[in-house]
């Protein structure tokens, strides 16, 4: 109790964490921002953010966008559309596409493992149907090229595989 | 209080970290200016390096992945679980890891829980026209009805869909639909009957073999022929498709005629024969044939498909016989783990009489939904051309609540519900005759709120009548006969 009364915000806009990421980089955020992501959230409620986060596996070009999409977004988990910062669903669709729109593709994977290492599902969400929505119209070959993956059939049995199900391969 | 918070907190932290796939926070104070020693700060590392062994165990996990050389294969499996089912079939021919990934029954699961999630409150719709094989047009009495069994899937346009969307969802005048699944059975039968659905899985009964397929993976098994239909071209019996969550299987539930000609009911004693499906979601190889001992309380009306509702079938029976007054239908219901009949009360202003044509089971989002055209007389209802819905989610001894009186000359048949999203509202989605209807719960939702009443043709969104078939690889629309429809389901995806 008397730990919380000591926390209690500063003018309406929470106490600060700060964020390390693995090169160093230092970002200060509000609580609430922070808050979106569950294991910032966990180690607020822990009380033991206070000699700052570090995040040993997030760049710091990745985490400058985590922290953009939270502070964006911290408007949809603070209030239900009650505060004057919340930013209007149109705002933050346009902002989220815009987001992951322009990324490459090993950035876009590097985003979503940290948007999953740090628990923040809405982001992980969006990510990985991005590159769902990416991978939908492509063929084996452009996959394997896009995640590294090894072709370990014979071309007898990739031929089969594709004659099984031979009417998803035409579009 | 200052001791004990330490420790609740360490315990509390050390659960979380197992549970989520998240944890770690790096190296202790690494790069940090020293900060003063404390009881809390030492409390604080003896979490941390609990965390970090706990991360090393999960670096090492994600060391091993097969699935792709750029990300974990949680990771990858959390994208795959997001792709429509035709992008899946194609990337099975990836590698061997991703096709063992792909046809996993946990993976198929995990696919069909998401998007049966996400489609909770926008319903697919799974089509399964009856098509012919000439694309010639005006035959009143077609009998040149396909052995190929098509399956389409049709989702409602919205506003704020990207065109892309749009696209996906058909062409043409907003009411196209898309193939999802097509396998041709070359001459094994005649005619399909009515098919049944149940968790992405769809029965397929026939005048010969019965199959059951998943669009989602394109498989589909025939079920073992049944001493019980050795003559081929058998009169059509009622059938029903459910899971049986204690066992996990799948069971086909099938009547079938015990004594008498099953032409003339009083003669008549009906049966049914059960059978089991694999486990975990999957199809796999089917068992055998088996029959309940008892026969069934009343006759079932044959050319029925079952509603399944919370591990039971529901049937109905036939009302024109004149060995068992009084003159009326029955729901029966099949329990799927002890396998045995129960008869199920109507809503109480349904009887007597309660007739099979004027009514109609369906499963509605974990609710049972009755329509009934209400006669005249009916309480509550004031004219003779009414259809009440009414609901129930309890299907062992069910109490009715009348959700919704609207007036139709026909009968309306609810299929699934829908939501307009961003708090819009939401309603059912049903058909009459051929016509697909959006009634909304414009009212707060009570018990009687009347929506729809005189409206209905404001809220059609769709002629089947005029829906486009499209299939890729034929490259044409296909002609539809007109009595497609029966085989309209509501379909999770």
């Amino acid at each position: 109790m008397a730990a919380a009364a000591a926390e209690a915000t500063i003018d309406g806009g929470g106490k600060m964490i700060i964020l390390i990421s693995a090169d160093g980089k230092r970002f200060e955020v509000t609580e609430a921002v922070a808050s979106q992501s569950q294991l910032i959230s966990n180690m607020i409620e822990d009380d033991c953010t206070e000699n700052g986060v570090r995040l040993p596996n997030v760049d710091g070009d990745i985490l400058t966008m985590v922290v953009d999409y939270c502070n964006m977004h911290a408007g949809d988990a603070a209030a239900d559309g009650d505060t004057t910062k919340a930013s209007s669903t149109e705002e933050l669709k346009k902002f989220d596409a815009e987001l992951v729109q322009a990324l490459e593709n090993p950035v876009l994977f590097k985003l979503i493992l940290a948007a999953n290492f740090l628990n923040i599902k809405s982001l992980l969400d969006m990510t990985c149907q991005r590159v769902a929505d990416m991978m939908s119209g492509k063929t084996p070959e452009q996959m394997r090229e896009t995640f590294s993956i090894e072709n370990d059939f014979t071309p007898e049995e990739e031929a089969a595989i594709r004659q099984e199900n031979a009417w998803a391969f035409d579009d | 209080m200052d001791l004990k918070k330490p420790n609740n907190n360490s315990n509390k932290r050390q659960r979380k970290s197992t549970t989520t796939t998240t944890s770690v926070v790096g190296p202790d104070n690494g790069g940090l200016p020293p900060r003063r020693s404390s009881r809390i700060a030492e409390r604080k590392n003896v979490v941390k390096r609990a965390r970090h062994r706990h991360d090393g165990e999960q670096l090492a996990t994600s060391r091993c992945s097969q699935l792709s050389g750029e990300m974990p294969d949680e990771m990858v499996l959390e994208v795959l679980a997001r792709l429509p089912v035709k992008s899946l079939l194609r990337l099975r021919a990836v590698s061997r890891p991703w096709r063992a990934a792909i046809c996993a029954p946990s993976f198929v699961a995990a696919h069909l829980r998401r998007s049966a999630a996400r489609h909770r409150w926008e319903p697919t719709l799974l089509i399964a026209p009856q098509l012919l094989d000439d694309a010639e047009r005006d035959i009143i009495w077609p009998t040149n009805f396909s052995d190929t069994i098509r399956l389409y899937q049709w989702r409602r346009r919205r506003n704020g869909q990207t065109e892309e969307e749009q696209v996906g969802a058909g062409a043409g005048a907003g009411a196209g639909a898309s193939l999802i699944f097509r396998r041709s059975f070359h001459g094994e039968f005649r005619s399909v009957f009515q098919l049944s659905h149940c968790n992405g899985l769809v029965l397929v009964p026939t005048d010969t073999t019965s199959y059951v397929v998943n669009p989602a993976t394109r498989s589909a098994i025939a079920l073992p022929e049944s001493r019980r239909r050795r003559r081929r071209r058998a009169l059509p019996q009622a059938t029903g498709f459910g899971h049986d969550p204690h066992t996990g299987t799948y069971k086909v539930a099938r009547c079938f005629v015990r004594s008498g000609d099953g032409v003339v009911p009083e003669s008549t004693t009906t049966g049914m024969e059960l059978c089991t499906i694999g486990g975990n979601g999957g199809v796999s190889v089917g068992s055998c044939w088996r029959e309940i001992v008892a026969d069934t309380p009343y006759p079932v009306l044959v050319w029925h498909t079952a509603t399944f509702f919370r591990g039971a079938l529901f049937f109905t029976t036939c009302h024109d016989t004149a060995a068992r007054p009084p003159q009326e239908s029955r729901l029966l219901r099949l329990c799927l783990l002890d396998e045995t009949f129960s008869v199920v009360a109507p809503p109480p202003p349904c009887r007597p009489p309660f007739l099979h044509e004027a009514f109609h089971l369906s499963e509605l989002n974990g609710v049972l939904c009755l329509a009934h055209a209400a006669g005249a007389g009916d309480e509550g209802t004031s004219t003779s051309s009414s259809v009440v819905i009414w609901m129930t989610e309890d299907g062992v001894s069910p109490r009715w609540s009348k959700r919704c009186v609207f007036t139709s000359t026909s009968m309306f048949i609810p299929i699934a519900p829908f939501h307009h999203g961003g708090g819009g509202g939401g309603g059912v989605i049903g058909k009459r005759g051929d016509l697909l209807f959006f009634l909304g719960d414009d009212d707060d939702g009570e018990d009687g709120s009347r929506i729809g009443e005189g409206k209905e043709e404001e809220k059609q969104v769709v002629c089947l009548n005029g829906m486009t078939y499209h299939d890729d690889e034929q490259g044409r629309h296909t002609v539809v006969v007109g009595s497609s429809w029966e085989n309209l389901h509501y379909y999770k995806n």
